[in-house]
């Protein structure tokens, strides 16, 4: 009778977690339906929209969507090169590049779907006895047939880099605060935005060299507050 | 009582499985995120040279394991080395760009006619 009622319990404690804990989100297809109709499958990324007054921020936005876009499935075409053309037809510091040339994109280079990116947040901030790194991305796809949004994201994540006072009373705290201006100073911005990205790109439906392509319309997409 | 729990262990995996994130991709992708930004925050040919060696490791790491290449490695492997030595010949890596990428083949053949000197590259299939 014991051993019924606590396989009883622990049955109960799973279907719980499993009905409660993991499927009460919005899934891929219901929230980006578009991206199933139209399937993309080669993406050029636009060079970032920098609203920040980091002059840095750009270049480290740039180095760090490959690998996870490209993780995700799709035929991305290599940033590097792109860039080079668009500052060639004078396009890489525009804030906006006009959505006429859009089908452009799809003329010239068999392109299905255009990424665009807008850096709202790169701070270094210090406080009494810390200091931290917030770094914030926008994120939108939208399709060079049609010209509609087909897919659109953000994200933030905010990194400590306080460094503790192990030395004791105010020299300690001295030694403790420059520190953690210069650790705040050098910190390797490359993980940070390439932790955020991965999360973005997560809520992205997987692309033709996915082999989770089209299986994924159920997946759950994280809803972040905003 | 210890025989009839076995069967909680698959439905505690399920559970588990269905709650968890989803997979990262199977691409290698090596320091690649490093070296291009150093390259384009400092370009000089050593800057360059890191990137160009980070590349090619990609490439041949994800051989020897039997993965595909990255989307743009090949494309991006044959710019950069067209920058260091723009007499040489790249189309071997602009073809495998587009043998692994079909999609990629009009992007390469504007390549092709607007920075590299050369004939046309078509997919073989």
């Amino acid at each position: 009778m014991t051993d019924s009622v606590v396989v009883l319990l622990i049955i109960m404690t799973f279907c719980l977690l499993f009905t409660s804990g993991c499927s009460q989100s919005l899934t891929k297809g219901q929230v980006f339906p578009r991206m199933y109709e139209e399937r993309p499958v080669t993406i050029l990324a636009l060079p970032p929209v920098n609203k920040t007054t980091s002059p840095v921020a750009k270049e480290y936005v740039i180095c760090t969507i490959t690998e996870p876009l490209g993780n995700t499935g799709y035929n991305l075409l290599p940033i590097v090169i792109t860039n080079e053309i668009l500052k060639i037809e004078g396009l890489y510091d525009t804030e906006v590049i006009n959505p006429t040339l859009y089908p452009q994109f799809r003329d010239l280079f068999n392109v299905d779907a255009l990424l665009l990116t807008e850096i709202f947040s790169w701070d270094t901030s210090y406080y009494v006895i810390g200091g931290e790194v917030t770094v914030g991305l926008n994120y939108k796809l939208v399709s060079t047939h049609t010209g509609e949004e087909l897919w659109k994201y953000s994200g933030a994540k905010t990194v400590d880099t306080t460094k503790k006072s192990e030395g004791g009373g105010l020299f300690g705290l001295a030694v403790a605060l420059v520190e953690t201006a210069v650790t705040t100073a050098a910190t390797d911005y490359i993980p940070i935005a390439r932790e955020i990205n991965q999360s973005i790109f997560q809520n992205l439906p997987k692309g033709k060299y996915s082999p989770e392509h089209g299986l994924d319309r159920d997946d759950p997409v994280v809803i972040e507050k905003q | 009582m210890k025989k009839r729990l076995l069967w909680i262990i698959p439905l505690f995996v399920i559970t588990i499985t269905a709650c968890s994130q989803n997979q990262t991709g199977s691409y290698y992708w090596d320091k690649y995120s490093h070296t291009q930004y150093a390259y384009l925050k400092n370009p000089s040919l050593e800057t360059l040279d890191r990137h160009i060696t980070t590349l090619e490791k990609i490439i041949s790491v994800s051989r020897q394991r039997g993965l595909k290449v990255p989307p743009g490695v090949y494309s991006e492997l044959a710019m950069m080395k067209w920058l260091k030595h723009p007499e040489g010949d790249v189309s071997e890596y602009l073809l495998k760009e587009v043998n692994a990428y079909p999609e990629s083949q009009e992007f390469i053949n504007f390549l092709i006619l607007n920075l590299f000197a050369g004939s046309e590259v078509h997919d073989e299939e």
